[in-house]
């Protein structure tokens, strides 16, 4: 299975705004699926107001919550 | 020469206790650094009273500026004497480092603090004076960059006594301990450390008295340069980084998410960000080569201030490694502080600082600097 790359933006506004809650419910992941993922962190993307960003697979999600994100990684998952 | 010191110290409590019944405190202003070490007689709750009482009243007036004579008469004077046994209820040792070597070392009746130079202990001589019916030894000596000085209370001479050794540790055997090959510490914190963990071990794990080492190491004094914040003009960016860059005997530090962009981009190297997030207050710090920290701005900034404000002696900091504690021990160690900050405005802030009650960036820089400066560092603030 491919790895799957999760980048946390770690700027102030997105901290602020919940990344490390994020960040905890992804490393809280059953190992099957932590294990394919690669979890990285960044600074300020450069979209404070909408976050916490995160770029899931490269591509840039806004205003995430840790609903929205396992929403994400179900999706992904399920297709691959 | 100007010279300064780092100090560590290091505490355990007597076994079953809750307080300590010795008292550290140490006062830096620009031109010397004083430490003052009290041990209190027995332990708890009435050891550490008295050796409190007895560490801030030199404390107050040394601040004061009164000469060290008279502090040492006034605490002489005001310390009860135990009606048991007819000993005074505190000892005390002070010990005040120049910025230009002179070192002078008053003890009542603690045991007698060491000088090593070159892993070798130096003798220091002492004189005795009676001031208001006690004798006081006093020594006058000079120090030299990387000249190690350890003063400890009674608790680690006499470690382990009756039990691992006869007579306990003593002076000797502590000596035998800090100059064999195999003893290796590199900072005065670590050397505290050591000695206090040597005690426990004497001990067997369970302390028969209160423990305390102060451990000084000589050396230049410290500067450190903090950038933080974008310049109003993008322009200016340059300048910024250039002034970051001089000076090769200071420490440099970016604080901020795109001020080490900025960093980064001039300097041309890359910015590595850590996965850690050690304290979830604080987010993670990054690297940048050539830069010695690179952390996030805004809340490392509060946090660190909170740290300040709050530690009194080394042994205080958090034993954590995040940004904020990284930040406030190097400022903490340091004698002179520049702050380089950038006026721009970041707007995604503006609301979740007012909803955090977190101080802007500015606002914080400022008070860190007169914090600091209450503790005599010389700090500047140049704004870009
Ligand atoms: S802080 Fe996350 S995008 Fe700016």
């Amino acid at each position: 299975m491919k790895i799957l790359t999760l980048e946390f933006c770690v700027g102030t506004a997105c901290h602020m705004k919940g990344t490390p809650d994020i960040i905890a419910a992804v490393e809280a992941l059953p190992p099957e699926m932590r294990s394919n993922i690669l979890l990285r962190l960044t600074h300020c993307l450069g979209n404070c107001g909408a976050g916490p960003n995160v770029k899931f697979d490269g591509i840039l999600h806004s205003r995430v919550t840790v609903d929205s994100l396992s929403d994400l990684l179900k999706r992904y998952f399920q297709q691959e | 020469m100007k010279l300064t010191a780092d100090i560590g110290v290091a505490k355990g409590n007597k076994y079953r206790e809750e307080l300590c019944g010795d008292a550290v405190k140490i006062i830096r202003t620009a031109g010397q650094t004083t430490v003052i070490l009290s041990d209190g007689l027995g332990s708890g709750v009435k050891a550490n009273i008295v050796a409190t009482l007895t560490t801030q009243i030199a404390t107050g007036l040394l601040q004061r500026q009164v000469p060290i004579e008279h502090v040492i008469s006034t605490i002489v004077d005001t310390l009860p004497t135990c009606r048991v046994r007819g000993l005074a209820y505190a000892t005390f040792s002070i010990l005040q480092i120049h910025a230009d070597g002179r070192a002078m070392l008053y003890e009542y009746d603690s045991p007698p603090a060491f000088l090593f130079r070159n892993d070798r202990v130096v003798f220091l001589e002492r004189t005795t004076r009676t001031i208001c019916g006690r004798t006081i030894h006093e020594s006058n000596f000079y120090v030299e960059e990387e000249d190690v000085l350890l003063m400890v209370t009674d608790g680690i001479i006499n470690a382990g006594v009756g039990e691992s050794f006869d007579l306990g540790l003593g002076e000797d055997g502590l000596m035998h301990f800090l100059t064999s090959p195999c003893t290796n510490w590199h900072s005065a914190e670590q050397l505290a450390d050591f000695i206090v963990k040597l005690a426990h071990t004497c001990y067997r794990n369970q302390l028969g008295d209160d423990c305390t080492a102060v451990a000084l190491r000589v050396r230049a004094p410290k500067m450190v340069t903090v950038l933080s914040g974008p310049p109003l003009s993008p322009e200016n960016d340059v300048a910024m980084v250039q002034a970051l860059m001089e000076g090769n005997s200071s420490k440099k530090i970016v604080c901020g998410g795109t001020s080490a962009k900025i960093v980064a981009r001039i300097l041309k190297a890359e910015i590595e960000t850590t996965l850690d997030y050690i304290d979830p207050r604080v987010p993670p710090v990054a690297k940048i080569k050539g830069i010695d920290l690179v952390t996030e701005g805004v809340l490392t900034l509060n946090r660190c201030y909170e740290i300040l404000r709050e530690v009194q002696s080394v042994c205080e900091f958090p034993r954590t490694a995040d940004g904020a504690t990284l930040l406030a021990k190097e400022i903490w160690n340091a004698e002179e502080v520049r702050f380089l900050v950038g006026k721009s405005f970041n707007q995604a802030h503006a609301n979740i600082e007012e909803l955090m009650q977190l101080a802007p960036r500015q606002y914080i820089i400022t008070r860190l600097v007169s914090l600091l400066n209450s503790r005599g560092v010389r700090t500047e603030i140049i704004y870009y």
